[in-house]
């Protein structure tokens, strides 16, 4: 079931709404989290045990490390005391636990696809794992796992309270708006509103708008863009302008859809008085990569800078850690999108863009341009073809080239598009 | 959280700045959304309702059938009887609806909807009568001229002999329908042995969309009149069949002649001027004519 879908809008929604704003403060949670695995179990019922499953051992795990099951209020673990054994054990079983579910369910058949290229090519034939067995990916797996991680991480370092109401934490983990295509919401941004939040015709009616927006970026904007994209893509051989007009167009598909979801998410969420925290700020107005990465999906960067970097040591042991750091942060971020090669390369590509301007101290190497032509450089879609008189001379198409990336899984093809974007295709 | 630090609420109120939503507005607002949200499923149930207890639809043998309205779905869920036989893990997994009976009860409810019947004639007319886009069967091109778009993108497309495409074809072939050849070649020189065993001729003739004979209709860039788009494994196909010993008619050239020589339309018009018929069997009686007269001729 997406947003904009018949049953969604006509149905869901103000079936949500109704059942939430009729119910007493007190199961407002319950109802939300029914009708949200309700949502979730629409695109397969099976997955509802699998997000239910993840859901209980956080739970427990967080309650474990903050020493929840003992009466009265649920202690904030002090930030500078060491961590006992138990709670090491208990944050450890949690990021094992969600890393081993993500790791199978999203990487399992890339990785048998792959052992069975390396095996083939060594010419070991007969060692070869020629199963049946085929991995379907649970929606949404890779934005609730992180979002769960965030929970039992903040609870570990002190930066959250341990939650004991089940139905609010199901709830978090659960909740319909961002469960499928994010924002990553993290733990210590809605707890307060978990215990209190307002309800007010003014909130309602800003979601309504934000919504709204969200809803005509997907149907107005997204899907014709991606139509544009997907004819350009199917096309053998495409020209050098037919394929810059498909990489604008999937440019602006991939913006407008991820940002129409998010807008949607926020949306709904202020209809039940949640506040989320912005995913996107203009991000093609970006003067750099490293501004890029903070004006897009702002959600991922966050938590990937406060629980994967800084733990890594971010830039606070000498020059080549902090390079190597950022380098392992995009690698996995890259991966994290998909799983396929491309999806490694992009990420090593943005890694290297990011060490790149880091070098010179976070600016881009263009930096000397007027900023309205820096603003440019990241969307060359605006201007096309005008001001650009040899693509592939300009590295910061390869974002454009990396976005191309992530449309095509394979190798090969993603090639043959870069080829054909480079005009080296005749 | 520490005292110090701002809750949500207080950092989106910053963040707001001075956009102010009065609460009249909020509340017409409010009443607006609801209201179009939830009126359409309303009527649609009502009118659902007032139809079944004046004709009960009849028992069909496929179950999905029985999803279209929203009276129904209570059926996606097990019936208490079979509640009552659940003994095993597996006879509790079998009540559980199945990913597919959920797909086609979505699928149905939005195309019997009176929402999507009554509005989506008007959505296509302002697309494509007045914005000149094309959906999701359709490329407007120029002229007020309309192209099948599954069948422009077979020409566009990648060569359909080559094993990428055959590969993609076997993945993206639906779950619950099998594909038992996915090389065109190989099944038609099967089929061509097969007919051949039993006496009988087997002729090919490719079907040619209009894109292949009004390239310069769908886009100003085709500039080569005489020229006939074809997919790019056409040629291969075609002399790979025809070195396999079966008859192949192709009419691409006979008809790009009669279009170049006389001027005149291939294709049927239909009522509108702007709506064309896409497959060959709505060739003019001339076309026809010319295209099975050598055939026929001792």
């Amino acid at each position: 079931m997406v947003f904009s879908s018949h049953l969604f809008f006509f149905y869901f929604l103000p079936l949500v709404l109704l059942v939430y704003y009729a119910s007493p403060q007190r199961l407002r949670h319950l109802g939300l989290t029914v009708f949200s695995y309700a949502f979730y179990g629409w695109a397969n019922p099976w997955f509802v045990l699998l997000m239910l499953a993840t859901t209980l051992i956080d739970y427990l795990c967080g309650l474990w490390m903050a020493g929840g099951f003992r009466r009265g209020e649920v202690p904030l673990l002090p930030t500078e005391r060491a961590r006992s054994k138990g709670q090491k054990i208990a944050l450890a079983l949690t990021v094992v636990s969600h890393l081993a579910l993500l790791g199978f369910f999203k990487y399992f058949n890339f990785a048998i696809e792959n052992y069975n290229s390396l095996i083939q090519t060594l010419g070991l034939y007969s060692w070869q794992w020629d199963t049946a067995l085929r991995v379907t990916l649970p929606l949404g797996i890779s934005f609730y796992t992180f979002q769960s991680m965030s929970y039992t991480i903040d609870v570990y370092r002190g930066d959250a309270r341990a939650i004991r109401n089940f139905i609010d934490f199901a709830c978090f983990v659960s909740m319909f708006p961002q469960l499928v295509a994010g924002p990553i919401i993290r733990f210590s941004e809605v707890a307060d509103q978990l215990r209190f939040r307002t309800h007010t015709a003014e909130k309602f009616a800003r979601g309504i708008a934000i919504f709204s927006v969200g809803l005509a970026k997907k149907i107005l904007l997204a899907n014709p863009c991606g139509k544009v994209a997907d004819t350009v893509f199917a096309a053998a051989p495409a020209s050098t302008t037919d394929s810059w007009y498909g990489l604008g167009a999937y440019s602006f598909q991939i913006y407008f859809d991820f940002s129409a979801y998010s807008d949607m998410a926020i949306g709904l969420g202020l209809m039940m008085g949640f506040m989320f925290a912005k995913n996107f700020d203009s991000p093609y107005q970006s003067a750099s990569i490293t501004e890029f990465w903070r004006r897009w999906h702002i959600s991922l960067s966050t938590w990937l800078r406060d629980y994967l970097h800084i733990p890594l040591g971010g830039n606070r042991h000498g020059t080549a850690r902090t390079y190597a750091n950022l380098a392992i942060v995009m690698l996995l971020d890259g991966l994290w999108h998909g799983a396929a090669w491309t999806f490694v390369i992009w990420g090593a590509i943005h890694g290297g863009m990011l060490v790149l301007e880091r070098l010179r101290g976070k600016t881009s190497y263009y930096e000397k341009l007027p900023l309205a032509a820096r603003a440019r450089m990241h969307r060359p879609v605006v201007d096309f073809p005008g001001s650009y008189g040899n693509p592939g001379l300009q590295p910061v198409h390869l974002f454009y080239l990396l976005s191309r990336q992530r449309r095509r899984p394979r190798l090969g093809r993603a090639r043959r598009a870069h080829v054909a974007v480079l005009g080296k295709n005749s | 959280m520490s005292g110090t630090q701002l809750t949500r609420e207080e950092v989106a109120r910053i963040e707001l700045g001075k956009t102010e939503i009065r609460p009249r507005l909020a509340r017409v607002m409010v009443a607006v959304f609801l209201a179009t949200a939830a009126l359409p499923p309303c009527l649609q149930t009502a009118m659902d309702v007032a139809k079944q207890r004046t004709a009960p639809p009849a028992p069909s043998a496929d179950d999905t059938q029985t999803l279209a309205t929203l009276p129904n779905a209570r059926s996606l869920l097990p019936r208490p009887a079979r509640w009552r036989r659940v003994r095993t893990l597996a006879d509790l997994a079998g009540l559980v609806p199945s990913a597919r009976m959920l797909r086609q009860f979505e699928d149905n409810l939005e195309d019997s909807s009176l929402a999507t019947r009554t509005l989506a004639p008007w959505v296509g007319w302002v697309v494509k009568g007045i914005l000149h886009g094309g959906d999701e069967q359709t490329y407007f091109g120029r002229d007020g001229w309309l192209f099948y778009r599954p069948s422009v993108d077979s020409v566009t497309g990648p060569g359909f002999l080559t094993a990428k495409w055959q590969n993609e074809r076997l993945r993206t072939t639906g779950k619950w329908s099998s594909l038992p050849q996915p090389d065109p070649l190989k099944a038609l020189i099967q089929f061509h042995r097969q007919l051949a065993a039993r006496g009988i001729a087997l002729v090919v003739v490719p079907t040619l969309g209009k894109e292949t004979l009004y390239p310069e209709k769908l886009t100003s860039r085709w500039t080569d009149r005489a020229a006939v788009p074809q997919n790019a494994s056409f040629g291969l196909f075609k002399s790979a069949l025809q070195t396999a010993g079966v008859n192949v008619f192709d009419p691409s050239t006979i008809l790009a002649d009669m279009k170049k020589s006389s001027g005149e339309d291939v294709y049927l018009r239909t009522g509108r001027p702007r709506q064309w018929n896409t497959w060959p069997r709505n060739w003019p009686p001339d076309c026809a004519s010319v295209i099975w007269c050598p055939r026929q001729a001792p």
